[in-house]
């Protein structure tokens, strides 16, 4: 599977291009998308320095329009868009029908991908995506490799791309999830809660699971394995590192259970990130 | 105006639940909007329509392919243009075909959980959208949402005691990914609570929410839609 790597600076492209990443992707602040400002390109500047230095090498830059914006907000996006169009943007990451729509009636030469956030999950909606001009869809979280088998295999021809579950994955469905209403501040998903039978954490799948996902989806032929952005661009680089190891593994271990488990042992080993995130819960 | 009494029971639970707990509704809502294991089959669809006698509501949440596949044939086997069938839907590729394929014969409502997305359209383009699909209906559990969808000429479906908030898919009662279900969650809530939440979290089958007091006045909240809701498993 081909990487696709998420970043926020130019030294991070840089960084990431060097070490083989297939394709990059990231925001630009002032264009909403699904994270906080501070782990998107600050400038347009910077950010177009990215896309050309990725154009420069024939690898793919795609940018974040994966948040609903209105009015001036969405102008801008496209503004964002065709500028960035002109330096060689590879495609725009899109997760409401009206921008999709929008970016499709610019005509520009940048491909359109689905976000996951869009929670395209079977053939019905893949073809009204194509309709709508998409090329690629990015898988969401929460699909399993056997469920999202139709998908991979579509008869529409667009590319697949699923996360690296093995290194992150929300407890629950992003876009359908409004626990963040609940205190505007914390990440209520994470508290220890109290339940019956003592403390209770909204479940994720463990790291052997996530690496029986991690196989299946390369064996069902998805195409692209995404990367996330983090806010310690070392951490990233550490799951980057990760990732390539597990694609290399998947190439040499065809049984899924020895994969998963020799996944389990390298994840807490190699992964600073992973280690981190399993001490949080 | 009168409005409405639904009842919104899964598949499961409404094989377990006696027949006087069906007394006094016009409708029954057939399904779940969080997961999909709870969304009757083919078979439990005819069953329930025998067994109820009234309207029945299939409900149904996002879907993958096989799910989609036995929403498709309840559709075929229960939807004509004589005899329309609702069907509240949360999933993109499920209203495109309800109005590329049975336009006449089906009538969406939008989901809970679908709302959400469309709330976030510019105004113009959600009442286009939602025209475009047929969708004369959308099923509300939260009162300040009412406001969103103002002058859309719309019906409403209110929903009590559950407040969704958040939805999985890695099962809380059974501990792994979706697949072949044991039905643990059935009949039963978890009560979860934190020192910085202001009430307790409640988790119901898949979804996490809180409990609502009485539904809202509103002159287009011509439904409303009960849900039981046991007294939750305390700390």
């Amino acid at each position: 599977m081909k990487t696709v790597v998420g970043v926020k600076t130019y030294r991070e492209a840089e960084t990431m291009l060097r070490l083989g990443a297939d394709e990059l992707y990231g925001g630009l602040a002032a264009v909403p998308n699904h994270r906080l400002p501070a782990q998107s390109f600050q400038t347009m500047d910077e950010l177009k320095a990215a896309v050309v230095l990725a154009a420069g090498m024939g690898r793919r830059f795609s940018l974040l329009v994966n948040q609903p914006s209105f009015g001036a907000r969405a102008r801008r996006t496209l503004s964002a868009a065709e500028e960035l169009d002109e330096a060689g943007l590879g495609a725009c990451i899109v997760r409401e029908t009206p921008m999709l729509e929008a970016l499709c009636g610019l005509g520009l030469k940048a491909r359109l991908t689905v976000s996951s956030l869009a929670l395209c999950f079977n053939l019905p909606a893949m073809k009204r995506y194509r309709e709508l001009g998409a090329s690629r869809v990015v898988l969401p979280f929460h699909l399993l490799p056997s469920e999202a088998a139709p998908l991979i295999a579509n008869p529409y021809g667009l590319e697949t791309e699923v996360f690296f579950h093995a290194d992150f994955c929300c407890a629950n469905v992003d876009p359908a999830c409004r626990l963040w209403n609940l205190t505007h501040r914390d990440q209520t998903c994470r508290f220890p809660y109290r339940g019956p039978g003592g403390r209770y954490r909204m479940p994720e799948a463990p790291a052997r699971e996530k690496m029986r996902a991690v196989h299946g989806f390369h064996h069902s032929g998805a195409q692209y394995l995404k990367i996330i952005r983090m806010n310690d661009f070392s951490e990233e680089l550490e799951v980057f590192k990760f990732a390539r190891i597990m694609t290399k593994l998947l190439e040499k271990v065809r049984d899924r259970e020895e994969f998963a488990r020799l996944g389990e042992q390298l994840y807490f080993t190699v992964s600073r990130h992973a280690r981190n995130a399993w001490k949080r819960r | 105006m009168t409005a409405e009494k639904a009842l919104q029971l899964s598949a499961p639970a409404f094989r377990a639940a006696p027949a006087r707990a069906r007394r006094g509704l016009d409708l029954l809502y057939l399904g779940d909007e969080f997961c999909q294991n709870l969304v009757p089959s083919p078979d439990d669809f005819a069953c329930a329509v025998d067994a109820f006698g009234g309207r029945v509501v299939l409900v149904t949440p996002l879907l993958t392919d096989a799910a989609f596949d036995s929403v498709e044939e309840i559709v075929e086997a229960h939807a004509s243009p004589r005899r329309p069938l609702e069907l509240v839907v949360n999933d993109l590729g499920l209203l495109h075909a309800a109005r590329a394929r049975w336009a006449r014969s089906v009538r969406p409502s939008l989901g809970r959980v679908f709302m959400h997305r469309v709330k976030v359209m510019p105004r113009g383009f959600a009442r286009g959208f939602l025209k475009e699909h047929g969708v004369r209906r959308v099923e509300l559990d939260d009162p300040a949402l009412l406001p969103r969808f103002e002058g859309f000429g719309l019906k409403y479906s209110f929903h009590t005691p559950f407040r969704y908030l958040s939805v999985t898919r890695f099962c809380p009662w059974e501990r792994r990914w979706q697949g072949p279900c044991g039905y643990a969650c059935l009949g039963a809530v978890r009560k979860l609570e934190h020192p910085r939440l202001p009430a307790p979290l409640l988790l119901k089958g898949q979804a996490y929410g809180v409990r609502t007091g009485r539904p809202p006045r509103h002159p287009a909240i011509d439904r409303l839609v009960g849900e039981p809701l046991p007294a939750p498993e305390a700390a």
